[in-house]
């Protein structure tokens, strides 16, 4: 009977010595252009390696509910939004793939998108109808009352863009602006126009263009893309695309637009000729470089999807399976100079 | 022996719950229960419910409950001394609903036995009430609370329940800030009633008013206002035996735009004659968001125990037909052996299944959800088998299990929150009991879990790998209580996890007799190390707490 007294003692704590296997992802190398992909479900990042033709899957160990990545530099900043946990900006060292700072944000403020102006960042905190300012070391240095349920933000021509969306606590919608905070860098002055339901997120071009997509409220205001003139602030052209639209961005005097259900809305602003790439449900996020359009395609149960396309034909020239329930959502591309 | 079991098996099944088979020092002499069967006595393993065999806890805020062999909360049954307590609308049971005085112990079974059916892929639970005890008040930094039993004999127990926890606490977030977690607040007011006097009854009555505060973070600040009775009443009538249970829940919102209203109702009924069973389960819903819907499942079951010279054998055939699906069939065998004098090995077989939710089936269509009326009901084969053996002193069981879960469903988040049948999840495990008691005055408990769950090939969220408890009780009067939960996902399908964490607790307690009554007087400290956990990610549990328990009964030491 001390036998089995024996042997059953042994067996449990060799079972409980090999329990203690570390499964931490590590970081590799990745050189040339790579697409940085947040999934919002699982929170990480993946990165895909475009030269290798490979994906790299949960690379990065994101906070809590990540929403937006944006790149300054050989830096990419994400912005975790916190629902369930902390909200915070994590700096990731694009040259070795980890995370070298994170800064924590006010709890409960849902912080959704961040930009930089010449020396300070600017972080939309929604919940709070908030802009928080940062120094370019992340050092919190001020922080202005924006409108209401402040989204997508940019910087552009020394101005900083702010989307906002006007949700109300009962999730109607109040009168959707976009505000404009000039002089970002010293005391900035705030206007304000008054856009259709529900501004998101913006786009730029080169030439000079702010377009402001505007989702409407998934039911009876359809989605619009408004161009605003960033000196006079004066709406001066609107597109109407109905849909459910999500995200918006510029490349090769186009407008990408994605939407959940119908897949991909392209605008060509030189022919007006407009055309529909269906990509499957749940077309999420978009990031323009050079002639290519990378779009995600979010699930939360099913294979989601990295799609690039080719600006100008708009053929699809990849689509990467990222993994099943991922949530894939912001996508970044960097081009690193080898 | 055999008799005690068959005798043992029948009632167990006939009462569609777990009989009290014996308290922790019985153990020890004469329990012999031969299947997957643990008992749990809450006085010796603390409150923490970590680390104990088979169990994987999922504690919120103001809501929570707990499941066996990594599945999930829909897959188990729960009951209080047989009173279903699962509410039909969402398969969920809210055992925070009842205030810890009332609860002194737990038995369990996994599903891969004679118990299969609905909802018992997991398996069943049974959660016992404190009996005995004639006032009781606690006095703690958080809980306070309060229990009177006018009438507590064998026969009859009549007791109020009074339960409080302040609107917040502090905590270190993962920054190292102290920071305070919000709206946790709540009062329980509870009266249960058993009779065992001409029809055997339960009955229990149940009032929560609490905060229903959001995940870490959230600014909610809506309270809810919560509502159940339970009853169950058995009856032997010539050689059949008839059961009747149910239970009413009701739920609403205060100080929120949510106007939902919730109210739900089931009633379970059973006849066994001989081998033959069966009985008819009703589930009915009128909510404001799912409206008024019912649904019924009726089952036909035969089940046989044959004793051979060394072998016992249990074999079952269930037949159930369900509102909107059709015949579901399911089974089990069970084996079971005797070694010796003290030795005991068993293993079982089944398939079970589970039907989905009114919820899953019917939640409207909103801007964070909706119901899936195409689910189908999931289906799962389960294996376990161990080896359990008595001395005087010493008690072991040690078992395997495996639960394979096929259509499983799973709420995901494809823009809306969604639910869906894609899921497979394969669960696989180890645990252990192991009590000592040297001499007198000494005693200690081991238990734990080591757990492989995983949903479509990765690691299923919450599941630790590895999870235990050591008890340890020192001349009667110290009591210590280590549990240990390990890395567990905190997402689906990512890598991310949530901390381990250890859990101290100690009490030094000390029984006195005066006249014809005994004063328990426990002062204690739970949370020793002042840890910062969630069990469930984003509501984080309390920090270290001082208490002062008093207790009286009748008797003589």
């Amino acid at each position: 009977m001390k036998r089995f007294i024996f042997i059953t003692l042994l067996i449990l704590f060799l079972t409980l010595l090999s329990c203690t296997k570390n499964e931490e992802p590590t970081a590799p190398e990745i050189k040339g252009s790579r697409v940085y992909i947040v999934n919002n479900l699982s929170e990480t990042v993946s990165i895909y390696d475009e030269v290798k033709d490979t994906l790299f899957e949960d690379v990065i160990i994101t906070g809590v509910t990540p929403n937006d990545i944006y790149q300054v530099g050989g830096l990419a900043y994400i912005v975790n939004s916190g629902f369930g946990g902390v909200p915070s900006i994590q700096v990731i060292d694009l040259s070795t793939n980890e995370i070298i700072k994170e800064i924590q944000l006010p709890p409960g403020s849902n912080p959704w998108a961040i930009t930089k102006s010449a020396n300070r960042f600017f972080v939309t905190l929604s919940a709070r109808n908030m802009v928080y300012i940062y120094d370019s070391n992340l050092n919190l240095i001020d922080s202005i009352k924006i409108g209401k349920w402040p989204e997508g933000i940019i910087y552009y021509k020394n101005s900083i863009f702010i989307a906002s969306s006007g949700l109300k606590p009962d999730y109607t919608y109040d009168l959707g602006y976009v505000y404009v905070l000039k002089n970002p860098d010293s005391i900035p002055i705030i206007d304000s126009i008054l856009v259709k339901t529900n501004p998101q997120d913006f786009a730029v071009s080169p030439e000079g263009e702010v377009f402001v997509l505007c989702t409407g409220d998934y039911n009876i205001q359809d989605g619009w893309i408004l161009e605003i003139d960033p000196e006079s602030l004066l709406i001066v052209d609107s597109l109407h695309i109905g849909g459910y639209p999500g995200d918006i961005t510029y490349a090769q005097q186009r407008i990408f637009a994605s939407d959940w259900f119908n897949g991909l809305l392209i605008y060509d602003l030189a022919t007006g000729k407009d055309t529909i790439i269906p990509t499957g449900y749940g077309s999420s996020r978009l990031f323009a470089k050079d002639e290519k359009v990378y779009l995600t395609i979010f699930s939360g149960s099913e294979m989601n999807y990295l799609l690039i396309l080719d600006a100008l034909d708009y053929t699809i020239e990849k689509k990467v399976e990222l993994g099943v329930g991922k949530g894939a959502q912001a996508v970044l591309v960097y081009k690193e100079e080898l | 022996m055999k008799l005690l079991v068959i005798l043992i098996l029948s009632q167990i099944y006939w009462q569609d719950t777990i009989v009290v088979q014996a308290d922790y020092t019985k153990r020890f002499t004469s329990f012999t229960f031969p299947y997957n069967f643990h008992y749990i006595n809450l006085d010796i393993a603390g409150p923490d419910l970590n680390g104990l065999p088979g169990i994987v806890p999922l504690l919120g805020a103001n809501y929570g409950t707990i499941t066996l062999g990594g599945t999930t909360p829909e897959e188990n049954t729960i009951l209080l001394n047989g009173i279903p307590l699962t509410d039909p609308q969402s398969g969920y049971t809210d055992i925070t609903l009842l205030p810890r005085d009332m609860i002194s112990g737990i038995e369990l079974i996994h599903s891969s036995s004679v118990f299969s059916g609905s909802n018992g892929i997991g398996g069943i639970v049974n959660l016992l009430p404190s009996e005995g005890g004639m006032l009781g008040i606690r006095l703690g930094k958080y809980r306070r609370s309060f229990f009177f039993s006018p009438l507590s004999t064998p026969k009859i127990n009549f007791s109020f329940y009074y339960e409080a926890f302040p609107d917040s606490f502090s905590y270190q977030n993962e920054f190292n800030k102290e920071v305070y977690y919000r709206n946790t607040k709540y009062t329980k007011k509870a009266l249960y009633w058993r009779s065992s006097i001409m029809i055997p009854f339960s009955f229990i009555f149940l009032v929560r008013e609490s905060g229903a505060p959001g995940p870490e973070g959230s600014i909610l600040t809506a309270s809810k206002e919560e509502k159940l009775y339970g009853f169950r009443i058995t009856k032997e009538i010539g050689k059949i035996l008839f059961s009747l249970s149910g239970n009413e829940h009701f739920l609403k919102y205060i100080g929120t735009d949510n106007i939902d209203t919730h109210r739900t109702r089931a009633i379970y009924t059973h006849l066994k004659y001989s081998w033959v069973y069966c009985g008819l389960n009703l589930d009915e819903v009128v909510s404001t968001k799912i409206e008024k819907r019912w649904k019924y499942d009726a089952y036909f079951k035969l089940e046989k125990t044959i004793n051979l010279r060394y072998l016992d054998l249990n074999a079952h055939l269930r037949l159930d037909h369900f509102q909107n699906f059709n015949m579901v069939p399911t089974w089990s065998l069970s084996l079971y052996r005797k070694f010796g004098r003290n030795m005991f090995f068993f293993v079982n077989f089944s398939s079970n299944f589970r039907s989905p939710t009114f919820n899953e089936l019917y939640w409207p269509e909103d801007r964070f959800a909706t119901g899936n009326s195409e689910l189908k009901p999931e289906y799962s084969k389960n294996i376990d088998a161990g080896l359990r053996m008595l001395l005087p002193n010493i008690f072991i069981t040690l078992s395997l299990y495996h639960k394979n879960i096929k259509n499983k469903i799973l709420w995901t988040s494809d823009g809306k929150w969604i639910p869906k049948n894609f899921s497979r999840l394969k669960t696989a495990g180890i645990e252990w009991e192991i009590s000592w008691e040297t001499q007198r005055w000494f005693s200690i408990y081991f238990s734990g879990n080591l757990l492989r769950a995983y949903e479509n090939d990765k690691p299923f969220i919450y599941r630790p790998n590895i999870s235990y408890l050591i008890s340890s009780k020192i001349l009667n009067l110290v009591k210590l209580q280590v549990s240990y939960a390990g890395e567990r996902p905190a997402r689906l399908n990512s890598p991310k996890k949530l901390p381990a964490f250890y859990l101290i607790n100690m009490n030094i307690e000390k029984n006195i007799t005066f006249k014809k009554y005994i004063f328990l007087i426990k002062f204690g400290i739970e949370n020793i190390l002042d840890c910062n956990y969630e069990i469930i990610r984003g509501y984080p549990q309390p920090g270290r707490e001082f208490f002062l328990n008093l207790n009286i009964k009748r008797g003589v030491l």
